[in-house]
């Protein structure tokens, strides 16, 4: 298989995750989609002027490294932004359920918006995109054991913030 | 108290973020560049089912296709192709087909009376007959098939020059088609033939030497379908 063609099943494969992966941190659907664009064309250019291992980790580097130099020139986008985000809908529910639904994912998104960068990042990687500890300490650079103690810091944490709005329910 | 299970429960579903469809295809051909097909709907294996069945209808359309028309040169496309992979001694029996199938040609558009079609369908038929008589020549023998293919060629465009008031038919096929009657009188000649089949051989002969050929064609040919 030429490298366009892999490159191509690679796109196909990961562009939901790491569209996601940024979108979760921006909280912007436009500002996710030019990282998300720009993560993947950054990575087929490395990809085809060098050999590169560990495809997968490469792609949500670069996009943590992206997302991050965003951060850097546009301070406090992400709660500029919050208040237009789409609901998540579930279409398994009647009314009633999918309003008490859309709350719930409401106020976790919010509470995993005010986790400390690290922990937001662990928590979507470990439990949104089901990244192995393996997987996530060669994206993050730290080794299994440390990412296992950010990732048991981070899940407190999202506790605490959840627990600390009101109303919300396990329903 | 939201418990840790819930949380996590409650995480998966914004596994349901997506980016919309047409700006993941958008992006992917604007970093890839090239990805783009001529027809983006066709997978290459549908493509090329779609590509033969259009070949497969035009060839089926272009068969009543006359000299002059679109699709008569598919229809010729489609003979010249065929006539590749036909053994040496089977060669005059289907180049006295194709010979057969303008003159026939010749005929429908004789009756149509449009003027360009019949300048190309009698420069057909010429090729067609000038070609077979090299074929015919070369053989050294020819079935009882092909000759009834000739007599039919033969027998209508005497009709259609009968009509247009011209002459069409390549003098050398007729001598190749005169060439060929004398060998089948020399093979009848030494057949055991009825008293019957003895005397239209023997007026057949007669017609040969006094220039008559399509006469003494006839007459060979009804020797051949009644022997």
């Amino acid at each position: 298989m030429n490298k366009k063609k892999y490159f191509s099943k690679i796109y196909d494969q990961f562009v939901d995750k790491i569209y996601r992966f940024i979108f979760l941190r921006v909280n912007s659907e436009e500002i996710a989609k030019d990282l998300t664009s720009e993560t993947f064309a950054k990575v087929w250019h490395a990809f085809q002027n060098s050999e590169i291992k560990n495809l997968k980790a490469f792609l949500y580097k670069t996009a943590r490294n992206l997302t991050t130099d965003f951060y850097r020139e546009k301070a406090k986008i992400s709660h500029a932004s919050l208040e237009n985000l789409p609901p998540i809908a579930d279409p398994k529910r009647n009314p009633q359920e999918k309003v008490i639904f859309e709350e719930k994912m409401e106020k976790i998104r919010k509470s995993l918006n005010n986790l400390r960068e690290d922990y937001r990042q662990v928590i979507i990687l470990r439990y949104i995109d089901g990244l192995s500890i393996k997987e996530i300490s060669e994206i993050m650079e730290r080794s299994p054991g440390a990412v296992r103690v950010l990732i048991h810091r981070a899940l407190e944490s999202l506790k605490r913030e959840c627990n600390k709005k009101e109303g919300f329910s396990s329903s | 108290m939201t418990t840790e299970r819930e949380i996590l429960k409650s995480l998966k579903n914004f596994r349901k973020i997506k980016p919309d469809k047409n700006w993941v295809f958008l992006t992917k051909e604007k970093i890839l560049g090239s990805q783009r097909r001529i027809f983006p709907l066709f997978k290459p294996l549908e493509l090329a089912l779609f590509t033969i069945l259009i070949l497969v209808g035009l060839f089926k359309a272009s068969e009543g296709a006359l000299p002059g028309e679109p699709l008569y040169l598919i229809k010729r496309g489609k003979e010249e192709i065929q006539t590749i992979f036909v053994p040496e001694d089977e060669k005059p029996k289907i180049f006295l087909e194709i010979t057969q199938k303008r003159a026939k040609e010749l005929e429908k558009v004789a009756n149509l009376n449009e003027t360009k079609k019949l300048s190309s369908a009698i420069k057909e038929f010429k090729e067609g007959a000038s070609k077979a008589a090299r074929i015919l020549v070369k053989s050294e023998k020819i079935d009882k098939e092909g000759m009834e293919k000739a007599f039919l060629t033969l027998q209508t465009v005497k009709k259609v020059e009968k009509n247009l008031e011209t002459k069409v038919t390549p003098p050398q096929f007729e001598k190749a088609i005169e060439e060929k009657v004398k060998l089948i009188i020399k093979d009848l000649e030494v057949r055991s033939l009825t008293e019957k089949q003895k005397e239209i051989l023997n007026s057949a002969k007669e017609d040969l030497e006094n220039g008559q050929i399509e006469r003494a064609f006839e007459k060979v040919m009804l020797i051949l379908q009644n022997g």
